[in-house]
């Protein structure tokens, strides 16, 4: 499996069109959801789609697999763009968050999603970046630190920051839900 | 290992990235102290909800199914121009001389109409004579390609490219099927001197309009403005530097077929046989979206733009726009090529125009090729002196305004200004008001859906970016009165939505 994929990109590398098509197939989603994720709009998504594979069509001459597995290389040139795109944005207080696309999950279940969802906005890019990578993706640490070329131990602390602030928000929120109890409506 | 230390590796334990060590000393650490176990579930809990919520929030986040034929044309484009020079102008200097020639009061370097030039030239441009041997497409995007690589390659074509077009035009789409008018466009071209001929008649075989170049001079003829009068004007330098398809509606033209190229909505409707050849219809269907009261978006279906390619040569053989209007589907306009051909180069062709019976020639001075214009800044009260203006009623913080009155004022027209709204990263939102304009020129070349106001006003996109930029939005804003005013932001759709519904009339 891994020389199939070897081949197709020594064969894209080598300018064959067909074999770039297959491996634009075959990681599509993995750019496509990523920068959904952090970008938060289907549109952008698109374009990021576009732009990261002009990136990597450009590119590819350079990758060496000695160095370290396409998807990792991928990856890093997907969060480039996506990060660089939301550091354009100026106007994060006109920024919308969209709805989900549609699902058949619960409401109530949808809801508290949409607001752990809202409550990513409070992270910083990096960190969100980071929970992308381990809790989306399931990367193990020391590729998210290839990925984003920092220290094992800053994403360690990355997303132990993410996490805490997201679990406040959580327990914010099971307070609010809590049904209020006999004793309380007696007071 | 105390509190502290222990909840510092918490999130680390659980994902299981922690040392042996490390691991040993929490679960000593866990199993006698209630806090930190208290925090493990939290966290635990925390980081179970992410997954979740991630996973559930993309589960239908899929690309376009025509994204890969999106990126093999923007990759066969990069490749084009890196080895031939490049068919078409950028995108947006066509909009910005639209812009100029709104402002300069619609004049145009050869003297000819906006729309009319422009579809001679579109008509001219994509007459593509390159045969695709025995390729399925499978995609809409797929077919605009080829019909675009086979456009670009028929610049080498040797000989006299000679087309006749049948154009119907409807701008105020006017019901019925013979509400608007036919006219017969006949062109010739021959790319190695540079020479042109452009002649447009209406049905009854009435000269309307000629336009042509030959080695020393431009002609030009305008019925409606000045009947029986061929204008005849030194050629530049410049224009014989540019060649035979030149001018400001040129670069329009090519800039509307790129549009269309590059809109990713474009389907293929199907494969049919008309006038016994084998072809492709492609359809872009158009929607206009808007906000209801209660929180929900509405969209509205408000037309179509068909083209029609040859299956075997990707040559555009005709394309019609209609919109929506009173449960019908009317045409606004409809393009169809008669003849489409390659001259041998020795063809006989008449280009100063001395074929045309009942005419004077008369010689004018060359024109300035695009007149300086000057404006002046102005202050808001300045503005509000004159009716149909607006302005947004907040400016938004870091944000500065600046009016900017435009030195050209039609009499009967609205008051022409630019509003311009910036800060200090670059960030912007122009509105340029360009007077009244037909309900069909707007739909017809702002095609990529439309957005609706609560004030009533409707911005019309286009899939164009404001200049020298890859992103952002452009479009014409159009009044419920029908003045328009041309916008261009740095900012997405969705943010200049929130900005249009913030514009406030100030008389």
């Amino acid at each position: 499996m891994i020389t199939e994929k070897l081949q197709l990109i020594t064969c894209a590398q080598a300018g064959d069109l067909q074999a770039f098509s297959e491996i634009f197939e075959g990681y599509k989603n993995l750019v496509y959801k990523t920068a959904y994720l952090v970008l938060n709009d289907s549109g952008e998504a698109e374009d990021a789609l576009q732009e990261v594979f002009l990136q990597v069509h450009k590119s590819l001459s350079s990758f060496d697999p000695q160095k370290g597995a396409f998807t990792t290389w991928l990856h890093r040139i997907t969060l480039n763009h996506c990060l660089n795109q939301r550091k354009k944005r100026h106007f994060s207080s006109l920024e919308e968050i969209s709805p989900p696309l549609s699902t058949n999950f619960p409401s109530a279940q949808l809801a508290e999603e949409d607001a752990l969802f809202q409550a990513t906005r409070l992270l910083s890019d990096k960190q969100k970046a980071v929970v992308i990578l381990r809790y989306y993706w399931d990367l193990p640490y020391s590729e998210i630190a290839d990925i984003l070329d920092i220290p094992l131990g800053t994403v360690k602390s990355r997303l132990d920051l993410a996490l805490k602030t997201l679990r406040k928000i959580i327990e914010e929120q099971e307070m609010n839900a809590r049904p209020v109890s006999q004793t309380e409506v007696s007071k | 290992m105390n509190c502290t230390q222990t909840q510092s590796l918490l999130i680390a334990y659980l994902d299981g990235e922690v040392t042996p060590s490390e691991k040993a000393m929490i679960q000593a650490h866990l199993s006698d102290c209630s806090v930190c176990q208290q925090e493990l579930t939290l966290l635990s809990t925390a980081r179970s909800r992410v997954r979740t919520m991630l996973q559930h929030r993309t589960i239908h986040a899929v690309p376009s199914p025509y994204a890969w034929a999106q990126l093999e044309a923007r990759l066969a484009k990069d490749a084009h121009s890196s080895s031939t020079k490049p068919w078409f102008s950028r995108l947006a200097p066509g909009m910005s001389q639209l812009v100029r020639q709104f402002f300069s009061g619609g004049v145009t370097m050869q003297k000819r109409p906006i729309l009319a030039g422009g579809m001679t030239f579109l008509a001219i441009a994509i007459t593509a004579i390159l045969i695709f041997n025995n390729v399925t497409p499978v995609s809409a995007q797929q077919i605009l390609q080829r019909a675009a690589a086979a456009q670009a390659s028929s610049e080498a074509t040797e000989g006299i490219w000679h087309t006749v077009i049948e154009v119907y035009e409807n701008p105020t789409a006017v019901e019925g099927d013979q509400a608007g008018t036919t006219s017969i466009m006949e062109s010739f071209i021959d790319h190695s001197s540079g020479f042109s001929r452009y002649t447009t008649v209406d049905t009854n075989g009435k000269l309307l309009e000629a336009s042509t170049s030959d080695d020393s001079f431009n002609y030009y003829l305008l019925q409606d403005d000045d009947p029986g009068i061929v204008h005849r004007v030194a050629r530049s330098e410049d224009d014989i530097r540019k060649g035979a398809v030149s001018g400001d509606s040129s670069d329009m033209a090519k800039s509307l077929f790129e549009h269309y190229r590059n809109n990713p909505r474009v389907e293929l409707l199907g494969e049919e046989t008309r006038d016994g050849r084998q072809v492709y219809v492609l359809i872009d269907r158009n929607f206009q979206t808007s906000n209801l009261p209660n929180g929900e978006q509405e969209k509205i279906f408000t037309g179509t733009m068909q083209m029609v390619f040859d299956a075997k040569t990707y040559a555009w053989l005709e394309s019609q726009t209609t919109v929506f209007k009173n449960n019908q589907e009317i045409v606004i306009e409809k393009v169809k090529f008669l003849v489409d051909e390659s001259l041998p180069a020795d063809t006989k062709v008449v280009w100063d125009l001395s074929d045309l019976q009942n005419v004077t020639f008369v010689d004018d001075k060359p024109q300035e090729e695009v007149e300086e214009v000057v404006f002046t800044t102005i202050s808001q009260e300045e503005l509000a002196a004159h009716p149909d203006t607006y302005v947004l009623s907040n400016i938004p913080d870091g944000f500065t305004q600046e009016i900017i009155e435009s030195p050209e004022q039609p009499s009967g027209e609205p008051y022409r200004y630019e509003v311009h709204y910036d800060n200090a990263a670059g960030a912007s939102f122009e509105l340029m008001a360009v007077g009244y304009m037909d309900p069909g020129f707007v739909e017809k070349s702002f095609y990529d859906g439309s957005y609706k106001a609560s004030s009533g006003m409707i911005l019309y996109y286009s899939s164009s970016k404001p200049e020298n930029s890859t992103e952002g939005t452009s479009g014409m804003l159009v009044t419920p009165d029908g003045a328009s005013f041309l916008l261009f932001s740095s900012m997405s759709r969705t943010e200049v939505e929130a900005w249009v519904e913030d514009l406030v009339q100030l008389k």
